[in-house]
């Protein structure tokens, strides 16, 4: 065969194929045609073993052949994925290998081998006349497009955006630094293959495919992930090693038409359409679903005879559609609950979601699903439970949910995906049929507009002089005075108000686990507004939540203190977490506006600076301790390398008659006490020294790559920006010091007949 | 009209309801100023009878008049500042010790002015990587004069990348050398000694705590949560790393499978017995506070109570049974320390997180009114049951009934999930009762007691002699043995 090659970028599709990773990801995939929810829910003692085996009809695309009749609700049709553009986003060579033995090529796939009966050559024949005609019903690219992206953040969004929920991990990802599973779990449920991705797709292709899996498969399981062009690019990277696509074949007519002939015998437009020129070709009907004889025999047999389709059933499988079979006079109907159930199966939401008990991450992939908000722990991490949905959200709000289009936990790495209208459509009915049942108490919404809430009281409830809803949820884009749950801002936009209110008054027993306490136990109010009428206070947030945009912020939210902090008559001895002078710092703010840190950690003044001293918001307000920077101006850095002594220990702080702090702490055989303190606009330290050897010298000023401690006269030195002045003792013997590029000053200090020696200086910047 | 009438009565009867435990304990509310943001982390009362508070703000206040019996002219005196979020004081030997982020402080006045003028280090080196969840808790000094602290787990980013010994406790001795003890603490906020002198923590219901719990730190220990693990490598770690966590197994399954997995002394089922529980203060006080002398009092955060647990030692292991004892507190209970009259003030705050009450900070002190509530006072486990001990002779006629006694047990699954249900859940028959002849003791047969399990009972129907009601009708025992 004379392929011809557009590609230019030859060299870059073998260097990207050498880091394709889907080799990479953890592939002991069976070899029957992975179901999802096939896989999770169903073993061989399944006494519910008929509803395996109808979901799997369906999946299979049995019924595609085999009219399901009456039955069709419960074993709908489905198609296959679209043919369409195929030059530009396949690989010719994988789509010939692929038809000639899909199993080998995919393991796990749903696609049924159909040229099992034919000899390897035909098969081989078969499969590239296939090719042939598939490739020529849509135009072929004018060239490919050179792959791009980042393969790391590829990797990272597969492991976190829900990815593998379904599919699987690559086993050398470390999932979830720090979370508490640090231990993680087997995976148990098979995932469903990729693949060999890297050979299949053109890296546009893929990129396309992850961008909408839908549009390319309206009934595929795969639904549409939120996400940007760049991360699919990143995404697609990661998978399939950046392909640019094996090239593109020259096209020879007779084979097309023999391929043409072939997808009509075959039977292939049971589950697909060819694009392009919109050909429409009949497919052949097969005997229908009534008629089948339950038995392993035909395509449920062991291996199927020629010319049948050949779906490698597991034995399993074959049981269960054969138990199906044989139940279909039976067959009723579905209830709203059964509807909703076997939607849940076949597009796995039970991957992420549980509903009545069953379902939610499994525990070898609960790892995956992480979270940004620290704190939120499980209820921040998994997808939200599915049991009483429809007596949650309203139908619209289902709606949007099951498109994708409403996100309203962004802390939740995992992404809700879009299904489709369609799907969006029926869950949105069923949820509500199934579960806004038996007679639920209105809320004063409706029809006693006397005794409904008003927007002041729902304020003054949110707030931190109310219940203080804003503790813990965050309001309209506001930041919550504690952890950073769920923005209330969506709830009169999603909820059923009375599930609003019978939520507030027992969270416990919609959500099991949750940590939401309740405000009005056994629906007593405990706020004294409105008389302690509870019906009105949880109406009133509903009024406050509807109208917020009209409303001021709660009290506790709107009046966030200010918390500069200001010496004014002595000085401010303040410990926080601080850039550049670590986690054990000590600053300490001086009324003459100048202003140092202390490391108490690494033993060492790390910062002085002038101006405003600093903001305590991260140390006394904000729960996640973020670093303190210095509010003032001329940060100095303390130059590193001019610490007393090697080893040392912090000991200590002792504060004088003013407030001003000295500083203890062992440096070697030293006893050491360190005061630093404003002099006109600069600094003096003042050093004091122990119980020491006499003979060892002290580092004053460092300085490193190269640069140069400047002498300026006998007593004063510069570094840059720093200028060190030795004010006592006047006769200390100095040098300065060379080592490895760096400079070092130091100082003989004089020890006095107690023992003690005293060294003062002035720092100016 | 039958509405209005329907309306009276929940109210009657709501207020009934809070005034039953107000009775008995009553609670005094100390003012605070409004420029003192006072959200009480440590308590420590001072030689002299003023009481000297930490707060989140790293301030240290020392207030006098807090023993009025209406305090109103409490005055407040700031003895120190800019620590860094100390939750913890203690007083010992004339000086006041708190356990900040980073180390374990000691702060003395040294020139009688009140104000610390010396802030000195006594032990610290435990990692810290700038998470905002690695609150250190302590100190609390036991009989020989060793300092115990305990250490958050860390939980989300970090700046740095020591966490060593995070989610372990500590022991700092006289010298200030310090070691770790025990490990597998996720937040353990409270430390506290029973009468004997044995060191206990509690633990806040989340990951691989499926409930809240009383925790006895032993040497060599494992609490149950695994972020502790990494530090099992260390040189000074007491006990081995289990090769692997077992997980979905129940606690008591777990506990068999990992040699150094203890079980708690208590469980305190979740919102059964509070959210999330705090401070551990055993009662000295002899008979000053009411009839639970030498029981644990515990700090409970989220419905801003206290609680009330009751040990015993069974074939050389503590376990107990937790009670609810007061509820309905201005905010959320934190710290608890005695008072020299025998009342406890409760040191309050809900910084962070949402806390039932009026009021987001503050302290309030319960005063026993010398009145004796019905209570169940002590249950304890026996070969074949429990025998329950009453704070006043009972009914016979109701004490006598089986149906009186709701008895079931469970236990809680182990994993990394947040919180979990209770599990094996079965419900007990009592076989056999027996009232002493004062009437205060109920000896119960118990058919199926199993260890490791909690067993929850109900007495809703038991009154006293004088047909009281019990003020709390509930009991929830940790049966890790059976004697």
């Amino acid at each position: 065969m004379r392929l011809v090659l557009h590609s230019s970028f030859c060299w870059i599709v073998a260097l990207l194929s050498v880091i394709g990773t889907t080799e990479a990801i953890a592939a002991t995939v069976p070899s029957h045609p992975i179901v999802a929810g096939f896989e999770r829910f169903f073993t061989a003692s399944s006494t519910n073993l008929v509803k395996g085996g109808e979901l799997l009809l369906s999946e299979l695309r049995c019924v595609n052949c085999h009219d399901s009749g009456e039955h069709k609700e419960r074993i709908p049709t489905l198609s296959g994925p679209l043919l369409d553009n195929l030059p530009t986003r396949l690989n010719f060579d994988y789509l010939v290998e692929w038809l000639s033995k899909p199993h080998a090529s995919k393991p796990g796939t749903l696609m049924p081998h159909l040229l099992s009966g034919e000899s390897e050559q035909a098969q081989k024949d078969d499969a590239t006349a296939l090719a042939f005609y598939l490739f020529s019903t849509s135009p072929f690219p004018a060239s490919r497009e050179a792959a791009s992206g980042s393969l790391e953040n590829g990797r990272r969004l597969y492991h976190s955006i829900g990815c593998v929920a379904c599919h699987a991990p690559e086993e050398a990802f470390k999932p979830g630094e720090g979370s508490a599973e640090s231990v993680p779990e087997q995976i148990k449920i098979a995932s469903i293959p990729l693949g060999n991705l890297q050979r299949k797709y053109s890296h546009e292709g893929l990129v396309g495919f992850l961008l909408d899996p839908v549009k390319w498969h309206p009934d595929a399981r795969m639904p549409r992930t939120p996400m940007s062009e760049s991360e699919a690019a990143d995404l697609a990277l990661y998978l399939s090693g950046g392909n640019l696509g094996s090239g593109l074949p020259a096209l020879l007519p007779d084979r097309i038409e023999k391929g043409r002939k072939r997808f009509a015998e075959l039977s292939c437009a049971a589950c697909h359409t060819v694009g392009g020129a919109g050909e429409s070709i009949p497919a052949l009907k097969a005997k229908p679903l009534a008629e089948i004889n339950a038995e392993a025999a035909g395509c449920l047999s062991d291996s199927p005879p020629p010319r049948l389709p050949d779906y490698q059933l597991s034995p399993l499988q074959r049981q269960a559609i054969i138990a199906a079979l044989k139940n279909l006079p039976q067959a009723k109907p579905l209830a709203a609950a059964q509807r909703v159930h076997r939607h849940m199966l076949a597009l796995n939401c039970y991957a992420c979601h549980a509903r009545d008990g069953i379902g939610g991450p499994e525990t070898g992939r609960a790892v995956y699903f992480q979270t940004s908000g620290a704190d939120l722990e499980d209820e921040g991490r998994f997808p939200p439970p599915l049991t009483g949905v429809g007596r949650k959200l309203l139908p619209q709000a289902i709606k949007r949910i099951v498109q994708g289009e409403e996100r309203i936990r962004p802390y939740m790495t995992t992404r809700m995906p879009d299904f489709g209208e369609h799907h969006a459509e029926q869950f949105a009915k069923t949820f509500s049929a199934t579960d806004l049942t038996g007679t639920i108490k209105p809320t004063p919404r409706d029809g006693n507009e006397h005794l409904t809430g008003r927007s002041p009281w729902g304020r003054e409830l949110i707030g931190t002089k109310g219940v203080g809803c804003i503790y813990c949820h965050d309001l309209n884009g506001n930041k919550s005075l504690g952890i950073r749950a769920v923005d209330l801002l969506h709830a009169p936009k999603r909820l059923h108000p009375e599930w609003f209110r019978d939520y507030l008054i027992d969270p416990a027993s919609f959500k099991p686990g949750t940590r939401m306490p309740s405000f009005w136990p056994e629906g007593k109010a405990v706020h004294e507004l409105v008389g302690k009428n509870t019906a009105r206070q949880i109406d009133s947030l509903w009024v406050y939540l509807t109208e917020l945009d009209q409303n001021r912020l709660p009290e506790g939210m709107e009046e966030k203190g200010n918390f500069e902090l200001k010496p004014t008559n002595a000085p401010i001895v303040f410990r926080t977490f601080m850039k550049d002078a670590g986690l054990h710092a000590i600053s300490v703010g001086f009324p003459e506006g100048v202003h140092i840190a202390f490391d108490s950690e690494q033993v060492r003044w790390a910062l002085a600076w002038r101006g405003q001293f600093l903001d305590a918001e991260g140390t006394w307000d904000d729960r996640f301790a973020p670093l303190a920077e210095p509010l003032g101006t001329n940060v100095l850095q303390w130059p590193l390398g001019a610490e007393v002594g090697d080893e040392r220990q912090f000991k200590g702080y002792r504060l004088d008659a003013r407030g001003v702090p000295t500083f203890l702490y062992q440096a070697d055989t030293w006893e050491v006490e360190d005061t630093v303190e404003p002099i006109a606009g600069n600094l003096r330290r003042t050093l004091t020294l122990r119980g020491g050897s006499p003979s060892k010298w002290l580092g004053l000023l460092s300085r490193h790559h190269g640069e140069k401690i400047e002498t300026l006269d006998d007593r004063v030195w510069s570094a840059g920006a720093v200028q060190l002045r030795l004010v006592q003792p006047a006769t200390a013997r100095t040098a300065i010091l060379q080592n490895n590029g760096s400079q070092h000053l130091i100082v003989s200090p004089e020890f006095d007949a107690q023992g003690e020696a005293k060294l003062v200086m002035e720092v100016r910047w | 009209m039958k509405r209005l009438f329907s309306f009276f009565l929940s109210v009657v009867a709501t207020t009934s309801l809070f005034a039953a435990e107000e009775d008995y304990y009553k609670a005094v509310t100390i003012p605070v100023p409004d420029h003192i943001k006072l959200e009480v982390s440590g308590m420590a009362l001072l030689p002299d009878g003023r009481l000297a508070t930490a707060n989140r703000r790293g301030e240290i206040w020392i207030l006098d008049g807090v023993h009025d019996a209406t305090p109103t002219n409490v005055t407040y005196k700031l003895f120190a500042s800019g620590l860094h979020e100390p939750l913890g004081l203690a007083w010992r030997d004339g000086a006041l010790y708190t356990v900040q982020r980073t180390e374990l402080t000691r702060l003395r006045d040294t020139n009688r002015d009140d104000r610390a003028d010396e802030y000195l280090t006594v032990a610290k080196g435990w990692g810290v990587t700038g998470n905002y969840h690695e609150y250190a808790y302590g100190p609390v000094f036991d009989h020989s004069g060793n300092a115990w602290l305990t250490l958050n787990c860390t939980i989300g980013n970090t700046v740095r990348t020591n966490d060593a010994w995070r989610g372990w406790s500590l022991k700092v001795d006289t010298k200030g050398n310090w070691q770790p003890v025990s490990g597998g603490f996720r937040s353990p906020s409270g430390i506290g000694l029973n009468r004997e002198g044995g060191v206990f923590a509690s633990e806040q219901q989340g990951n691989w705590f499926a409930a809240g719990a009383l925790l006895h730190i032993q040497f060599g220990v494992f609490h149950g949560h695994a972020s502790a693990l990494k530090s099992c490598d260390l040189p000074q770690a007491t006990f081995k790393k289990p090769a692997s966590l077992p997980q979905n197994l129940t606690i008591v399954q777990a506990a068999r499978e990992i040699p150094a997995l203890e079980l708690p002394a208590v469980w305190l089922p979740y919102r059964k017995m509070g959210m999330s529980v705090t401070d551990v203060l055993c009662n000295t006080n002899g008979m000053k506070f009411g009839p639970f002398e030498d029981q644990l009092f515990i700090g409970e955060f989220t419905m801003s109570g206290v609680n009330r647990v009751f040990l015993e030692k069974i074939k050389g292991q503590y376990q107990g049974v937790c009670f609810p004892f007061r509820k309905d507190l201005q905010s959320a209970t934190v710290r608890l320390a005695w008072g020299h009259d025998g009342s406890l003030f409760v040191g309050q705050n809900n910084r962070g997180w949402n806390s039932l009450g009026t009021r987001s900070y503050g302290l309030q002190r319960l005063n026993w009114t010398g009145k004796t509530p019905f209570e169940i006072k002590t249950m304890q486990a026996q070969s074949d049951g429990f025998l329950l001990t009453f704070t006043k002779p009972v009914n016979r006629e109701s004490a006598q009934a089986s149906s009186t006694y709701e008895l079931q047990s469970y236990t809680y699954p182990y994993h990394a999930n947040y919180g979990g249900p209770e599990t094996d859940i079965q419900k007990l028959t009592v076989n056999q009762i027996k009232i002493s002849s004062d009437g205060l003791n109920a000896r119960l047969v118990v058919e199926g007691l199993r260890e490791g399990y909690v067993h929850e009972l109900r007495l809703p129907q038991m009154k006293s002699s004088t047909g009281e009601m019990l003020l709390h009708d509930s009991a929830f025992y940790t049966l890790n043995q059976i004697p």
